[in-house]
């Protein structure tokens, strides 16, 4: 594998800057969730489809729709719902009548934009959700043997809830498996409750200005690519993921199926995207590191006796990043890892 | 000067350059490095340490026991430890960590965002020096010391723990003592050049040979048998060498009164024949400077004949020491220079019932101990003559005698036959007040 360019000082600077006004105009879509919200920039830069799940109210469809704002791309919204149709994502072939004759012409769906906010998706059908996939990871559509690509940059960013879940429809761990993240929105702590009181009114909707042109944003994509990965990360990467399969490591006690391969790429992604957003060349341990729970979180299934048992997807990662060191050659027994203060 | 003082200054000054931050890194990462391979081999090589010594704990025992000297026993430790440790070093490299490896341990423990590894490649300066480097790791020598103080302690314990006694010397049985006096007469003998040394040499094999015998031989009845009968036939031609000399010494001195000199010289002559065919014939070179005739005893001046008959009186005296000391029970030999010497009360009387003093010298190093229990007498005068079988209904009580065993002196002379085991004699002894009760019974 041949190492790209590491972005120079000036570039990563820019991309810093650029990114910091990106973070703050979001701040100012999200109060109290600078984290979530750290996540969601990191998650974009590396091309990466976003889940977000949460209470109703908590701002996941605004923060997204705020990020389509301030990123000055074509967003479109779809609300997900029982009776949605695949064709009323990708789009469907309607008969037009030209002065030659008739013909079929595709009429693109909402899905045909850079962001698409699949609100509620899991209230969709599988057959619906599944109409997706062809999407997010091929980003392209096929609808009546004619393949349409789908604009660059193509995100899905889409909710769901973890209540009302009558009625609802999971989604399959194969569709899962194609969100970079899975974001688990919390509710805000009282001062942040009052500031979302003083500042927003019921009904109106922040005003958010573009604050990363198109070629701007194009040019992070670019760079987000040529952060080096060093081949000590790599390798916390791919002992990370493979301590997550069944019978791998003490951590993966109560796993029925542990992390893909896409999982370990997810991961090198979303941690050069994070390194980027620090003006680092590379990406670090430290970086793999914050960005495992939300990756790996929705990608480890876990048996029945552990959820029995109160075991968490999470909390297997947690242990996962307790038991699997940076460095893969372990101490010998007379020596012991020292405590930082 | 002033160039000097000018270069002198930045050596007094913090200075960091990215070289020394650079130098500081990678000296930290290769010191950690080492420190961790220290380790590795530390926890390979303790065990194995314990194990070699515990077999050398038990060959140095094993040496002292054969009192062998040690020293051959510490440099083979010191090389198989040596061999040890290197095969330790050998089977742990696969463990040891390189300068980059613990170089990432290092940026990873401190939360350096991989920067020494980014910096190693060029992508990143070297990070600040910090003002104090937290340890990374720390030891955990209580495995390791445990396995070292055990191989220490049993090594002490092979040196300095005590040898038994029995076992210092050899394992093999102590000769008979009979054997003992034996080979202690021949010695005695061969020193004194008295008798023909091929004579004393076929006496000093056969005790050789008796000597050779199997440990669990050695005590047999045969055995004891042979070692009594060398012992008894080495005294007896000791006794009949003093004689024969202490013959020649008379008639030597009784020619100084014998006008003719014939029966003095007949009285030699037949003392040499004695010294020549007897059992321990006398040395040859000693017989040559004795008058062989009439006249050569004739040629001698008094002062010569006195000189010689003091000569031979004193090797009579000499062989019948060793004679004597059979008679007496008591070595002849030289002792262990190791013995405690005690008082003693002379020699044994010899004779018939020779002995009768206790040994001059104590060989053993310790005197038997009949123990610290309380001796009490048997109330009764009659017991005494009653032996245990009696007592016990076991025996008659008749003596039983060997009557093919002939209690007579074996030789003439100051030796006699010691007395022989199984002689018990029965002592038909009454009391007054018994023969009274006696008389009463019987009238």
């Amino acid at each position: 594998m041949s190492i790209a360019t590491p972005p120079t000082d000036v570039e990563l600077a820019a991309a810093r800057a650029t990114l910091d006004r990106l973070v703050a105009t979001l701040q100012t879509v999200l109060f109290g969730q600078e984290e979530l919200i750290e996540l969601t920039v990191s998650g974009v830069l590396a091309r990466g489809h976003l889940l977000l799940e949460g209470l109703p109210g908590l701002g996941k469809t605004e923060l997204v729709k705020g990020l389509a704002h301030a990123l000055g791309l074509q967003a479109r919204r779809v609300q997900f719902t029982p009776d949605l149709l695949p064709g009323d994502i990708t789009g469907n072939p309607v008969l037009e009548e030209t002065p030659a004759g008739r013909r079929f012409v595709f009429q693109r769906g909402p899905v045909f934009a850079n962001i698409l906010l699949a609100d509620e998706i899991n209230r969709a059908s599988p057959k619906t959700q599944s109409a997706l996939l062809e999407a997010m990871q091929e980003r392209r559509v096929t609808a009546g043997g004619e393949t349409h690509v789908l604009p660059d940059p193509f995100f899905v960013l889409a909710t769901q809830n973890p209540i009302d879940l009558e009625g609802t429809y999971p989604l399959p761990e194969a569709q899962l498996d194609r969100f970079l993240f899975k974001l688990n929105v919390h509710s805000n702590p009282p001062e942040v409750l009052k500031r979302i009181v003083l500042q927003r009114e019921l009904g109106t909707e922040p005003v958010v200005t573009p604050v990363v042109t198109r070629d701007e944003f194009a040019a992070l994509l670019v760079l987000v690519r040529r952060v080096h990965l060093p081949e000590v990360v790599a390798d916390y990467i791919a002992r990370l993921v493979h301590a997550s399969q069944p019978g791998a490591s003490a951590a993966s006690a109560g796993v029925r199926f542990g992390a893909s391969p896409r999982a370990a790429l997810a991961l090198a992604a979303a941690a050069r995207a994070r390194g980027l957003r620090h003006g680092r060349p590379h990406a670090s341990f430290e970086d793999v590191q914050a960005v495992a729970r939300p990756v790996l979180g929705h990608r480890i299934i876990l048996d029945h006796a552990a959820r029995l048992d109160g075991a968490t997807s999470l909390g297997i990662v947690e242990k996962l990043l307790a038991e699997i060191p940076a460095q893969a050659k372990p101490l010998p027994g007379t020596l012991a890892a020292a405590k930082i203060a | 000067m002033l160039a000097n003082s000018a270069n002198a200054q930045p050596r007094f000054a913090s200075v960091i350059t990215p070289a020394s931050t650079r130098r500081f890194w990678e000296t930290r990462a290769a010191a950690l490095a080492w420190r961790i391979n220290l380790a590795g081999w530390l926890a390979r090589v303790a065990p194995v340490s314990f194990f070699v010594a515990t077999g050398f704990a038990v060959a140095l025992y094993a040496l002292r026991r054969a009192e062998v000297p040690l020293a051959t026993g510490w440099l083979a430790l010191a090389v198989a430890w040596l061999v040890c440790a290197l095969g330790c070093a050998w089977r742990a490299r696969r463990g040891f960590y390189s300068v980059a490896e613990a170089r990432v341990l290092l940026e990873s423990h401190l939360r350096l965002d991989t920067r020494l590894t980014a910096a190693s490649f060029g992508l990143v300066p070297w990070p600040a020096v910090p003002a104090r480097l937290p340890a990374v790791v720390r030891w955990q020598l209580r495995g390791p010391a445990a396995w070292f103080v055990s191989a220490t302690v049993l090594l002490v314990l092979a040196v300095y723990a005590p040898v038994p006694r029995d076992a210092a010397g050899s394992h093999a049985v102590r000769p008979p003592p009979s054997l003992l006096l034996a080979e202690s007469m021949l010695n005695a003998l061969q020193e004194q050049k008295l008798a023909e040394p091929r004579a004393i040499e076929q006496l000093a094999e056969r005790a050789r040979e008796l000597a050779r015998r199997p440990a669990d031989e050695q005590y047999s009845h045969s055995a004891l048998e042979a070692a009594d009968a060398l012992r008894d036939q080495t005294a007896a031609a000791a006794a009949a060498l003093a004689r024969g000399l202490d013959s020649a010494a008379g008639a030597l001195r009784s020619a100084s009164t014998d006008a003719d000199m014939k029966t003095s010289a007949g009285r030699l002559a037949a003392a040499l024949s004695g010294l020549k065919e007897g059992a321990l014939p006398a040395n040859q070179e000693l017989l040559k400077h004795l008058p062989a005739s009439e006249a050569e005893l004739k040629n001698l001046t008094p002062d010569q004949r006195e000189q010689l008959a003091q000569s031979l009186a004193q090797a009579a005296s000499q062989a019948g020491g060793v004679a004597g000391a059979a008679g007496a029970g008591v070595q002849v030999a030289q002792p262990d220079p190791d013995a405690k010497f005690g008082p003693g009360d002379g020699a044994g009387a010899g004779g018939e019932g020779g002995g009768g003093g206790s040994a001059p010298l104590g060989l053993a190093e310790q005197m038997s101990d009949a123990g610290d229990g309380i001796a009490k007498g048997i109330d009764g005068d009659a017991l005494r003559r009653f032996s245990l079988g009696d007592k016990l209904g076991t025996t008659t009580g008749q003596h039983d005698k060997d009557p093919a065993k002939v209690v007579t002196p074996m030789s003439a002379g100051a030796v006699a036959a010691p007395a022989s085991g199984g002689d018990a004699v029965w002592v038909n002894r009454l009391t007054p007040s018994e023969r009274a009760a006696l008389k009463n019974f019987f009238k």
